[in-house]
Order: structure tokens, then sequence, then C-alpha cells
């Protein structure tokens, strides 16, 4: 089977995991005790068993089973959340501006985890055993057993309310939601952001920074005892050449399928995250679900969280496929 | 395969200097979750007992620069529900206006309603049947105040039996409740009349649902919200008066629960949260929970992942297929998106919580001992067992298990941190069952609370707590990794 065979087998794969997904949200929500309109009722203050029968036939809940299924799944595919309980509006328009907003967050704090575990990772690798290796590995156990959201705390406790250096929360000064104040200079609000961003993306590097260094290390040893570096070093080359090119190369494998795996860690680390912060992303928004009894809300998350995952794993499928020739493709 | 020898296993388990911070770690943890009740005598939720003020700073506060001005729990009054006769001593009995015979009497007998019997009793007779005087007599109890700092808050209790009175006009009897500064005048803090139609057959106490002029309930949220009473270091009474009006001829007031609790600005190891609870008391009990929810929850996930495992390395083709398609499947999902979406949509009871993380947590474990059935299924011993005509189940059981026995411990030991950060996780994010405190909750209830940060001594212990039972943990399960599969060990 060639390249193309097995793209569309990781399709199918996906599109599979994807109705899985989509199963589970709806099986999840039926067997809320009670029924879905019990929560509802409570919400919203249904009283008479006029006012809720009117609200079950406005929301389908009176057709059978099998035929909710399908409409719930042609929603879900079509982008079609439906409403907010909570805030009455359309959940398809609550979601994009918080996507936006945790993406920035999850990416700058992957790009500096990743940075900074695999320069640590190999430089731990490279001296096995030594001072560095031994208290850069046990600072990542530490780092991957802290709770996020309680380190989250921590920053706020130091860098905003005692040294002040940083805001305590949001992704952009409120003041700025009043009439006129929004800054002209695209500049000046990427400055502001940034700093609204430190403090969250730092916590989620100090929780996963630890594990790309410990995945790095592992993979770095199996590499460094292969022969072909014991040729590169008979060459002569130097040291950081042998390190950073020839057994990196081979060793970023499984760094790259990690990648992937993490990127669902991560989004989930972000509900904590930015839960902490008030950081006004996905996972702030599901905790305020949460709160409010939000199902729709909720389901809709989870739903692109899902997705976002399976996304980021068929692409690790693609790129480890096409990056190492020695995969099978099946 | 034997059983496993414990005591020499432990023996090399102690050899790991890694091992060993692991389990004293853990027992330190274990001694605390066991020990609960012994070590702290308060509860770590909410009950009407009032424990201490709300927000207090830790105890140790008062010897720090600059926390010179607070006070810490004062209780000037002991035995104030007078069990025994001669906690009477401790009360001064005055009578002010001698126009009639007052006497003070211990009853041993009798008692406010859900209380300890035993109570005093003022006992009044008129001299002179002519005499219309008012008499007055005073019950107090002086006691020193040693803090710099007025108490966060004090409250005061009193319940109150009037007999023979029924006769008398309105209020015949007027009882009133209050402190005085050794040098100052009496602040009454609360007060009732008691006669004719007006005298109650049962106990009264001041209480928060009633409308008298008085405020209701002793307490300095309503009567001393400045904090003005216990200003200085000086002696102070704390007592009752009471007042018999001309008309009344004989009447008997029984007093019980005379008591003034002082509650101090300072209390306990890390101080008190937003409604008065021992941060302390709760770190404590949330080693029972973190415990119970990380073994519970991991012996779920591990006994299933064996299961599924088991199952589908050693029966093979379409089963192991199928299985092993949708554990993938399930292993792509997020977990913690889907864990709060369910836990939300069930309910937060601990069980729920403990039932589902155990639930969505097999399927990394089911790929491993997969992986290994697979290659044990080829080996001799298996050919020979099929040889001799063992059954499936018996070669499983028999033959695959015990091989695969070692991996369930580490993987026991390493899958308890991922549990209880998912319990934290639900429980941070307010998912938390209203009758447990939790470390997360701990954390939640500090979040929510407005500055709730800035309380360190509030946060920092919980979040240590998870962090440290995690590692304890993790150490185990590497050392035991070491010892159980030592091919790993040459490689380290």
């Amino acid at each position: 089977m060639g390249l193309r065979g097995y793209i569309s087998k990781r399709v199918l794969y996906s599109v599979a995991l994807t109705f899985l997904v989509i199963t589970l949200n709806f099986v999840i929500f039926t067997m809320m005790p009670g029924g879905p309109m019990s929560r509802l009722a409570d919400v919203s203050r249904l009283r008479t068993e006029d006012q809720i029968e009117y609200q079950l036939r406005r929301f389908g809940l009176l057709d059978p089973p099998h035929i909710r299924y399908v409409k719930y799944v042609q929603s879900m595919l079509t982008f079609q959340f439906g409403y907010s309980y909570f805030t009455g509006r359309l959940i398809y328009d609550e979601i994009g501006s918080r996507l936006l907003t945790t993406f920035a967050l999850v990416i700058t704090a992957e790009i500096i985890s990743i940075a900074i575990g695999l320069v640590l990772g190999i430089l731990a690798a490279h001296k096995r055993g030594g001072i560095f290796d031994t208290t850069s590995s046990l600072l990542s156990i530490v780092g991957n057993s802290l709770p996020v959201f309680w380190v989250g705390m921590l920053l706020i406790l130091i860098f905003s309310y005692t040294l002040g250096w940083f805001p305590i929360g949001m992704s952009y000064p409120q003041e700025w939601n009043l009439p006129g104040r929004w800054p002209t200079n695209p500049l000046v609000e990427l400055a502001f952001r940034l700093q609204h961003l430190v403090l969250p993306a730092t916590a989620l590097v100090i929780i996963l920074a630890g594990s790309y260094l410990l995945l790095t290390r592992a993979s770095m040893i199996e590499v460094l005892s292969e022969d072909y570096l014991i040729t590169a070093r008979a060459k002569g080359l130097r040291e950081r050449t042998i390190l950073f090119k020839h057994a990196f190369k081979n060793a970023s494998l499984p760094v790259i399928t990690y990648i992937a795996i993490e990127f669902g860690f991560m989004l989930s680390g972000a509900t904590l995250t930015e839960t902490v912060f008030s950081y006004p992303g996905l996972g702030y928004w599901i905790w305020q679900s949460i709160d409010n009894m939000d199902f729709p809300a909720m389901q809709a998350i989870f739903y692109l969280i899902a997705l976002c995952v399976i996304v980021a794993n068929f692409i690790a499928d693609i790129v480890y496929g096409s990056v190492d020739p020695r995969i099978k493709y099946g | 395969m034997k059983e496993m020898p414990s005591l020499n296993f432990l023996k090399v388990l102690v050899r790991s200097k890694r091992a060993v911070i692991g389990i004293a770690i853990l027992a330190f943890f274990g001694l605390l979750a066991l020990g609960a009740p012994l070590i702290t005598p308060f509860s770590p939720i909410y009950s009407k007992r009032v424990i201490a003020a709300d927000l207090a700073y830790p105890a140790w506060f008062r010897y720090m620069p600059g926390y010179e001005k607070t006070s810490e729990n004062l209780f000037p009054i002991d035995d104030p529900g007078f069990l025994y006769g001669t906690s009477v001593g401790q009360w001064v009995f005055t009578t002010l206006t001698p126009g009639g015979d007052l006497t003070l009497r211990y009853v041993s007998d009798i008692g406010r309603p859900e209380g300890d019997p035993g109570c005093v009793a003022i006992d009044f007779q008129r001299d002179s049947a002519g005499s219309t005087e008012q008499v007055k007599a005073i019950l107090t109890k002086e006691f020193y105040y040693p803090f710099e700092g007025p108490p966060k808050r004090f409250r005061g209790e009193i319940f109150i039996l009037v007999e023979g009175v029924k006769n008398a006009s309105q209020w015949g009897v007027e009882i009133k409740v209050f402190i005085q500064r050794a040098d100052g005048e009496p602040k009454y803090l609360w007060s009732a009349k008691q006669g004719g139609d007006y005298q109650s057959e049962a106990w009264i106490t001041p209480n928060v649902y009633s409308d008298y002029v008085y405020p209701p309930l002793i307490d300095s949220y309503s009567i001393d919200p400045q904090k003005t009473t216990f200003a200085v270091q000086a002696n102070y009474k704390y007592g009752v008066e009471v007042v018999f009006k001309g008309e009344v001829q004989r009447a008997s007031i029984y007093v019980d629960d005379l008591d003034l609790r002082l509650y101090g600005s300072c209390f306990g190891l890390f101080g008190t949260d937003n409604v008065g609870l021992d941060v302390f008391t709760q770190l404590v009990y949330g080693t029972r929970i973190s415990l119970l929810v990380g073994v519970v929850a991991s012996l779920i996930s591990v006994s299933l992942g064996l299961a599924v495992g088991l199952f589908a390395g050693y029966l093979g083709r379409v089963v192991d297929e199928v299985m092993m398609r949708f554990t993938d499947m399930l292993l792509v999902i997020p977990e913690l998106p889907l864990l709060l979406v369910i836990v939300a949509v069930l309910g937060p009871s601990i069980w729920n919580i403990i039932g589902i993380i155990g639930l969505l947590g097999w399927m990394g474990f089911a790929r491993t001992v997969r992986s290994q059935a697979l290659s044990l299924k080829e080996r001799a011993f298996v050919e020979a067992a099929k040889a001799v005509g063992a059954g499936k189940v018996h070669i499983v059981g028999r033959h695959i298990l015990p091989n695969v026995m070692n991996l369930v411990y580490v993987t026991l030991a390493m899958s308890v941190p991922s549990a209880i950060m998912a319990e934290a996780y639900l429980s941070f994010l307010g998912l938390y069952d209203p009758f447990v405190m939790t470390w997360g909750r701990m954390l939640n209830e500090a979040l929510e609370l407005p500055g709730g940060f800035r309380r360190w001594w509030w946060i920092v212990p919980p979040g240590l707590s998870i962090a440290a039972i995690s590692i304890s943990f993790i150490l185990i399960g590497y050392a035991l990794d070491e010892i159980l599969n030592p091919k790993l060990r040459q490689r380290q």
C-alpha cells in the first residue's frame, strides 16, 4: 500500500473516531438522570406541564431516540450547536473568538515546552548520569506531578499580587471594553495581549516541558548507542553536530507523535489554566458552563476539543508516515 | 511462578533510595488518613458548631512581625452547661437591692433540651408582702483578655427557664446578658422580659429568628461590628442580670449554657477558610479522599485493562482487532473534558467520581497487557500446557496472568497519581461531592473567594500535598519497575 492508501486509511479512521465522539456525547446526555428536561426546567424555572411539553417539542425531545440521534449527528457535523441555556446566544457565535484565544495560549506554551524539552533532553542524554541529568530528570518528574491550576495560583500570587509584574487575569486590559479605549496601534494591542499571556503560558510550560525532556532524553539514549554515531565520532565531527544533527534526527520521531498526543492533554490543561487566570478561552467557557449547568455548551466544547485532538493525531500520523521511511504504510 | 516472598521483596525495595523516599511520604499521608479523627477534633465540612472565625490567620502568625495585634480563640467559661456542681464556684453571685431573699442553687437534674443535665437556679422570695421594690441579682464571671487585638468575632449564649411569674403582671422579670470591662459600664447584649401571659413554659434563648428590640443573637456580627468591646487587654466580666419587679412574690429562674466564646483572628496550623473551618482539618481529611480515589480508581482501571488486554491478546483475531481499535479510539479522546462532561451530567457524588475515573483509565494498560500476552502466547510453557490439554481459561489464569503480574504492580502504583490528579481537577472546577472535603475543593474555594489567592497558607498546603502524594507513588512505581522488570535496569 502506498502513501495514498495509508492516508485514506487514516482519514477513515479519523471519521470513525469523530462518529464515536458524537455518539458518546449523545449517549452521555441521554443518560442524564431525570432526562434532559429536568435540568432545563431547573435552569429556566419552568413549572407547568404545558411549558415543559412546549419546550420538549421545541428542542425535539419528543421524537424517538433514533431520529434524535440522526438529527444530532447532522447538527454536530454542520456545527449547529443550538443556543446556550445560559446566555441564550448561538453557541456557534460564542465559540469563534474563544477558540482563537485558546489556540494562542496552547500553541505558545506548546512551542516553548518543546523547545525547552528538546534542548535540555538532548543535553541530559549527552551527559547521562551527571548532575545536570539527575536534577533535570527529577525536576521533570516533579513538574509533571504538580497540579497545573495550583501552579497558576502560585504564579498569580507571586508575580501578580506580590511583585505586580503581570496582570492578574483575562487576555487584555478590561478597560479596553469601554467605548473609545481600544488601542488603535495593533502593536500596542499585541504587547498587552502578550503580557497577559505570560503567566498562563508559564504555568503550562512548567507542567509540560518535563515530559518532553524525559521523552527526548530516553529516545536520545537509545539512539546514542548506535553504530552510525560511533562512525560520526570517528570521522572527527564536532560533538554538537553529532548530537543535534545526527542523533536528534532519529530520536525526534517518538517526540513528533508525542506532540500530537500531548495536544489533547494541552487542551485539558488549558481548561484548568484558563479557569485560574479567567483567560477567556474554550477552557474557561467550559468551566462557566459547568457552573451554570449549560449542557448544550458543554457538549459543543467537548466535541470541539475532541475534534481538535483527532485532527492533531491525523496530522501527526501523516507527518510520521512521510518522515520515517521505515514505517510500513498499513 | 510462586507467590512473591513479600519480606524479601520489601528488602529489595528498601535498597532503592527513591523507593524509600516514596514510601516515607506515603506512610506520612497514610498516617494522616488513618488517624484523622485523632489528629484533629474538628469537622472538615460545614456543621452548626462554630470552630473559629472565618478567614483567620494561622496561629503562628502571632509571633511574626506585623501581626502582633491578632488574637486567638478564648473560651473563658469552664463547663458552661453546669454539668458539675463545682463549676458554679467560678461565678460570682451578688444581690444589688436587698429587698428579698435571693439564693443561688445548683440543680443537677434539669437542663436545657438537647443539652446535658445540670443548671443553676436563682430563687427569689420576697421578705414582706408589703414591699414592692425592684430586686436585682447579678451572676458574673470575671476573666482576663490577654490579646492586643480584638477577637475577630465573639458569641454569647444563654438558656433560661422562668417559673412562678405567671400571676404577675406583664414583664414581671427582666433578664439581661452583658459584658463589662473592669473599669467601665456594662454593655447589654441581649434582654428578655417574662411574666403573666408572656411567661414562656419552655426554655428561651437568644436566636436568629426572634424579633426582640435588643439584638436577637448575641453575636459580634450584629452587636459589635467595630470590634470595640474587647479593645484592650483588661479584666472583663460576662454575666446575666435578673430584675424582679415589685409584684413578684416568689420566682425561680433557671440558667443553663451561660457561655461566651471569643473567636480570635488567628487559628490552627493553617488558619481557617471563608466559613470558619479549620484548613488543617480539611487537609487531613482530604488525604482520606485522595488516597481512596487514587487506590480504588486505579484498581478499577488496572483490572479492566488487565481483563481487556488478556482477552484481546490471548483470543486474538477478530476479538483482538475490534477491542484494540476501540481502545485506540478511546485513547485519543481527551480525558479531562470527557470526565468533566460525564461527571457534570451524572452528578458529582464521590462514588460516581471514583467510578468514572476508574472506567476511563484502562486503555493504556490494556495495550501493554495485550502485547505481553501476545508474546507470552508463543512461549514454550504455553505450548506445553496446550499439549497437555489445558483449556483457554486455565492457560490465561495460570500461565499468562502470573507473568503479567509484575506489570500490574507497577501500573497500579503509576496510575494512582493520575487518578488523584483527575479528582483534584474535577473538584477544582467545582464538581465535588458537597459532603466530602478534598484538596481540589479547598483550592476551588480559595479560587472563588475574592482575594483568596493571597492567603498562601491556605492554597500552598493542599497543592503541595497533591504533588507530594503523586510523587511518592511515582517514585515507588519507578523502583518497582526497576526491581520487577530488570531488563530496564541496565538501560537507566
